[in-house]
């Protein structure tokens, strides 16, 4: 669903990205840990087209990044730490918009249905300015997935959430990992990448530093690598 | 025009109506314009006539760049516009979608500055009103479609403010400020500004050409 080749991504002279070559499967949820300013989100912002590659390509859905950026975003939904929201419109209206934006009409029962999941149904016609931090982030992921997207980008996207909140993401996100949707995760979270990830991989600086499948290590023992390599680093 | 043009440039608008933060500032600053120049020729005692046309255009200029400043930035400081680059749309559609909601308050604010000029200089535009409303048309039209760019361009800056007026400025005094202000007096004195109305079409023209090429860049920058 996902490959990535010779990825490099310079801001000024240094390779923020060097060098990362990854393929995932359709249906595959990968988790990339790393330490803060290993290239994580800037790997996402690549996959997601907000940024251009300085060489190599991203194929998603065989559809390369750089050349076909319109189709590759219509595949896409993005949850990262910034909602995306706009507080001066309700959690409805902006479901509306993102809807239309993504080019469909989307009918009141399925922007309720959305809602109700997100457990903000009874707030819809509030302004979202009015919502706490992790209001807010549980209509981001109605939003991230209004468009029925085949891959979901992931920014820490616990960030914020409530227990409550977690408990909302959690079971969406195995809802669709049973609709064989591929999931990216970034996270620094080693306990929440390891539970939800069935591929743990591993930057730092720029590099993919290891893949793992969740099944050949528990948490401990994944733990015990990581630290390794970051020690190593 | 595409469809997501249109829902970006509805949900710009509807944005402001409710909240008013632009808009309201727009009016009271063109407002406060229109009755400085009133008190100063009270004070002069002076012939309006001659300074009719670029009271209005000033008005209109500054007046118009207090709202294209936040056409942008608003949605870069909420981090919405990178919600909005990440839809399936052409950067062109973003372009035309915040020109179209850029203009629709522009025209609101230059026909109140021209209600207040009416009101407080009791000025009658000699019946040239309707070719008076088509030459603020186009040039607010010239206006948006630049003002539009240089709102992009200026969005990641520090001190976005001043940087949007210091790129404004040179560039539109030849191209929209004076054959605006040229044809508005010709207007007044029934003349048809034949000239101005080819200079502002041609420079509309080839700023929104301008944009066609560099929106993307600045966009994706």
């Amino acid at each position: 669903m996902i490959e990535i080749e010779n990825l490099v991504k310079k801001f000024g002279r240094k390779r923020v990205i060097d060098g990362v070559n990854l393929t995932i499967d359709k249906g595959n949820f990968l988790a990339i840990l790393g330490p803060n300013g290993a290239g994580k989100t800037t790997l996402l912002n690549l996959i997601c087209t907000l940024l251009r590659p300085s060489s190599g390509s991203i194929l998603v859905d065989k559809l390369d990044t750089k050349e076909d950026g319109i189709e590759v975003r219509r595949k896409i939904g993005v949850l990262a730490h910034v909602s995306y929201l706009y507080d001066d419109l309700s959690a409805l209206e902006n479901l509306k918009f993102y809807g239309k934006m993504y080019g469909i009409k989307l009918k009141e029962e399925r922007i309720k249905r959305l809602l109700s999941r997100v457990k903000l149904l009874h707030r819809m016609n509030d302004m979202v300015g009015t919502y706490s931090r992790g209001m807010k982030q549980r209509l981001s992921i109605a939003r991230a997935v209004v468009h029925d997207p085949d891959v979901l980008l992931l920014d820490e996207p616990y960030t914020g959430l409530d227990l409550n909140g977690c408990e909302i993401l959690n079971e969406m996100l195995l809802e669709l990992g049973k609709q064989k949707k591929t999931i990216v995760m970034v996270t620094h979270d080693v306990e929440r990448g390891h539970e939800m990830g069935e591929r743990l991989a591993v930057m730092i600086d720029g590099k993919m530093a290891a893949d793992f499948r969740k099944e050949d290590m528990g948490l401990d023992e994944f733990k015990r690598r990581y630290r390794k390599l970051l020690g190593a680093a | 025009m595409t469809s997501y043009s249109l829902a970006l440039a509805v949900k710009d608008l509807k944005v402001e109506f409710r909240t008013l933060r632009m808009i309201v500032t727009m009016l009271i600053f063109s407002l406060m314009v229109v009755m400085a120049f009133r008190f100063a020729f009270l004070f002069y005692n002076r012939d309006i006539e001659p300074s009719v046309a670029p009271i209005l255009w000033v008005t209109f200029t500054f007046a118009g760049m207090f709202g294209l400043v936040s056409s942008f930035s608003r949605e870069k400081d909420t981090g919405s516009l990178q919600g909005l680059m990440l839809c399936p749309t052409g950067r062109w559609s973003i372009y035309l979608g915040k020109l179209l909601s850029n203009l629709a308050l522009l025209l609101i604010v230059d026909f109140s500055a021209l209600l207040f000029f009416a009101v407080f200089f009791n000025f009658d535009f000699h019946g040239n009103i309707l070719p008076l409303i088509g030459i603020v048309i186009l040039g607010t039209v010239a206006f948006a479609v630049i003002g539009t760019l240089i709102a992009a361009l200026s969005v990641n800056a520090r001190g976005r403010e001043s940087l949007l007026t210091i790129l404004m400025v040179p560039l539109i005094i030849m191209t929209i400020l004076l054959p605006s202000i040229d044809a508005t007096s010709k207007v007044l004195e029934s003349t048809f500004p034949e000239n101005e109305i080819r200079m502002l079409a041609m420079f509309s023209i080839v700023y929104l050409a301008l944009s066609y090429v560099l929106f993307y860049r600045v966009m994706e920058g």
